[in-house]
C-alpha cells in the first residue's frame, strides 16, 4: 500500500523508509556540509536498489538537499563564494584526472584493493585526527572558561605549518573575506584537484574529505566550511546527475524525488542544529561519523559476505 | 460461408479437436492476462489455469529472455581481507525462471526420484547454456552464487505444491497455480509453459506469453529517461533545485533555519 515503483531501478520501495532515509542524510548534510553519498548509496544498495542507479539517483537527491542547505547557510553568511568556486574548478579538474587514473588501475587489476585500502586509511586518518584535535580544543576551552580572567593569557598565534609556508610563497595572493583568511588563489585550486582525484578514485562526492581540507589546510572557520562545502557539492552533483542521465540512464527520478522530500527538510533542521553547536562540537561529531563509516568498511573487509557474487557498478 | 466452402476439412477437424477431444486442447488461462506496472506496484500474482486428463500432472514453467548481466566476485585476499577479486559478464541464463510443481512431482524432487531428473526442470539444466566471460576457473561456484542471488530477488523460484487441482468437466481436472510476481521482475515478455506429465514423461506442452509492462507515470518517466535523456537529466536537476528552494522558503517563513 505504501510502496512506490521505481521505473529506472526496476524495483519497489516503501515510501516512508526512503523519506526517512532522505531525512536522516539531509540532516547530516545540513549539520556537517557533507553530501552524504558515502552513507546513502550503501544504504540504498542494501534495500535492493541496483548500485549504479543508487549512486546516480543519490547525486540528484544531493542537488536538492545541498540547494536547501546552501540557501539556509547563505542567509547565515556562511558561504564563501570565491573559495567555493576555486575549490569547485579544482575538483572538476581533479575528478577528470582521477577517472583516467582509475581506468589505468582497473586495467592493472589492483583497483579494488587500492580503493578499499585508500578508503579505510583515509577515513581512519581524517576521523582520528579530527576527533583528537577537536577533543583537545574542547578541553582547552573548558579549562579556559574555568580560569579567572586575571590569569588568562592573550591567545597565542598559531605557528604556520610547512604546508602554510609553502603555500605562502605562491603567487596570486588574495583575501577571502567570508573565511577571514588570506592566501594564494592557487591553494584552494590545488587542494580542489587533490580532493577531486581522491573522490574519483573512491567513487564518492568528496564532501567528507573536503571538509577536513578546508578546516585544517585552508584554516577556514567551521561554520563557513559547512556552507561553502554545500555550495561546492551542489554544482558537483548537478554535473554528475546530468552526465549520468545522459550517458548511463541511471538516474531514477522517482527515487530521487522521495529522497529529496526527506533530505530537503532534514537539511533545514540540520542547519538549525549546526547553528547551535560550536565548531569543535561539530568537528567531533563529524569525526565520530567518519570513524563509524571506517569501522563499518573495515568489518566489510574482514567479514565474509553472505553471497560472494553481486551486481557490478556503483561505489 | 466462403470459409466453409473453401476449407470444409479444416473446419471439421477443428470441431472434433475442440468439442470431442477437449483434453488435446489444453488452453492456458492467465488471470490477469498481463502484468501492468503502475505507480504503486509492489509485485503481484498471476493465476495460471487450464484442464488436463485425470491421469496427468501439470507443471508450470515460466522463463524470461536470456540477458547479459555484469557481476563482481568477492574473494579473500592475503588470507585476511574480503574484496572484489573478479569482474565478469554472465549470459545465456533467463532473466527469471519459475517452476511450479504439483504435490506428486514435488515428492519426486524431495526424494531425488530419477523421474524428477528426467524432466530436466531443475536449475542445473540452465548451467549448460551459461557463458561466463572472461572464463572463470570456479564456474560451478559462480553458478551456485548466481542462483542464490536470483533467488534472493525472487527471480528464480522452484515452488513445491504450487499447482492445485479441482474437478473439471468431461472427466477432466482443472489445474491452477498462483504465480508470485516479484516487484523486481524485469519488464519483458515471458514464456509460460504448461507441461503435461504422465509416468515421469512430458507428454504434451502448451505455451502462452505473459507481458510485463509499465503503464502510467512509471512509463512516462522511463520513456523520458531513455528517449530524451539530456532533457530528463536537466529537468531532474531543476526539480531538485526547485524543491531545495521551496523548502528553504517554507523554513524561512516559519523561521526554522534562523
Amino acid at each position: 500500500m505504501f510502496h512506490m515503483y521505481l521505473p529506472i531501478a526496476g524495483s519497489s520501495v516503501n515510501i516512508f523508509l526512503i523519506l526517512g532515509l532522505g531525512g536522516i542524510v539531509g540532516l547530516l548534510s545540513g549539520i556537517f556540509g557533507v553530501g552524504g553519498g558515502f552513507l546513502m548509496t550503501p544504504l540504498l544498495i542494501m534495500f535492493g536498489i541496483p548500485p549504479t542507479v543508487a549512486a546516480a539517483s543519490d547525486s540528484n537527491q544531493i542537488v536538492g538537499a545541498s540547494t536547501s542547505g546552501t540557501l539556509a547557510h547563505y542567509r547565515l553568511g556562511n558561504v564563501d563564494m570565491k573559495m567555493g568556486i576555486l575549490l569547485l574548478i579544482g575538483g572538476v579538474l581533479g575528478g577528470t584526472i582521477g577517472v583516467q587514473f582509475i581506468k589505468i588501475l582497473r586495467a592493472s587489476g589492483h583497483a579494488d584493493f587500492l580503493i578499499s585500502v585508500t578508503y579505510v586509511i583515509m577515513l581512519g586518518f581524517v576521523g582520528s585526527y579530527m576527533f583528537f584535535e577537536s577533543l583537545q580544543s574542547l578541553r582547552k576551552d573548558k579549562v579556559g572558561s574555568s580560569t579567572p580572567d586575571s590569569i588568562k593569557t592573550a591567545p597565542v598565534e598559531k605557528k604556520p605549518s610547512i604546508f602554510g609556508k609553502l603555500m605562502g610563497t605562491l603567487p596570486f595572493q588574495t583575501e577571502f573575506v567570508k573565511s577571514g583568511v588570506s592566501m594564494s588563489a592557487l591553494t584552494p585550486l590545488i587542494l580542489g584537484v587533490f580532493v577531486g582525484i581522491l573522490a574519483a578514485i573512491m567513487g564518492v562526492g568528496g564532501g567528507f574529505i573536503m571538509v577536513p581540507v578546508m578546516v585544517y589546510l585552508l584554516r577556514m572557520p567551521m561554520h563557513v566550511v559547512v556552507g561553502t562545502s554545500l555550495f561546492q557539492i551542489l554544482f558537483t552533483c548537478i554535473n554528475v546527475t546530468i552526465m549520468q542521465s545522459y550517458t548511463n540512464h541511471t538516474v531514477d527520478f522517482v527515487l530521487a524525488l522521495l529522497l529529496l522530500l526527506g533530505s530537503t527538510v532534514g537539511a533545514q533542521f540540520g542547519t538549525k542544529i549546526s547553528k547551535r553547536l560550536k565548531g569543535d562540537q561539530l568537528k567531533i561529531i563529524l569525526a565520530s561519523l567518519v570513524l563509524l563509516v571506517m569501522v563499518q568498511m573495515l568489518f566489510g573487509l574482514l567479514m565474509a559476505p553472505t553471497n560472494l557474487l553481486s551486481y557490478a557498478g556503483g561505489h | 460461408m466462403y470459409i466453409l466452402h473453401k476449407y470444409p476439412k479444416i473446419i471439421l477437424f477443428s470441431f472434433i479437436v475442440f468439442f470431442l477431444f477437449p483434453a488435446l486442447s489444453m488452453a492456458i488461462q492467465l488471470t490477469p492476462e498481463q502484468v501492468n506496472i503502475g505507480t504503486t506496484f509492489n509485485g503481484g500474482t498471476i493465476t495460471v489455469s487450464g484442464e488436463i486428463s485425470q491421469d496427468e500432472d501439470a507443471v508450470i514453467q515460466i522463463k524470461g529472455t536470456d540477458t547479459e548481466a555484469h557481476f563482481k566476485q568477492t574473494g579473500k585476499v592475503g588470507g585476511v581481507l574480503w574484496m572484489t577479486v573478479a569482474h565478469f559478464s554472465l549470459s545465456g541464463a533467463p532473466s527469471a525462471y519459475f517452476v511450479y510443481l504439483p504435490e506428486t512431482i514435488s515428492s519426486w524432487r524431495d526424494n531425488k526420484d530419477k523421474r524428477w531428473a528426467q524432466l530436466d526442470l531443475d536449475y542445473d539444466t540452465l548451467q549448460s547454456d551459461i557463458v561466463i566471460e572472461p572464463e572463470q576457473n570456479d564456474s560451478a561456484v559462480v553458478f551456485s552464487d548466481f542462483l542464490k542471488l536470483k533467488a534472493d530477488h525472487e527471480l528464480y523460484q522452484m515452488v513445491e505444491n504450487g499447482v492445485h487441482y479441482k474437478t473439471g468437466t468431461n472427466g477432466q481436472k482443472i489445474f491452477e497455480a498462483d504465480i508470485h510476481i516479484p516487484a523486481d521482475i524485469p519488464r519483458e515478455t515471458y514464456t509460460v509453459n504448461v507441461l503435461k506429465i504422465k509416468d515421469g514423461i512430458i507428454t504434451g506442452q502448451e505455451t502462452a506469453e505473459l507481458n510485463v509492462q509499465l503503464q502510467g507515470f512509471p512509463l512516462f518517466i522511463s520513456n523520458m529517461a531513455y528517449n530524451k535523456s539530456l532533457l530528463y537529466g536537466i529537468i531532474s536537476v531543476l526539480i531538485a533545485i526547485g524543491a531545495g528552494f521551496f523548502m528553504g522558503m517554507v523554513f524561512k517563513d516559519k523561521g526554522g533555519a534562523h
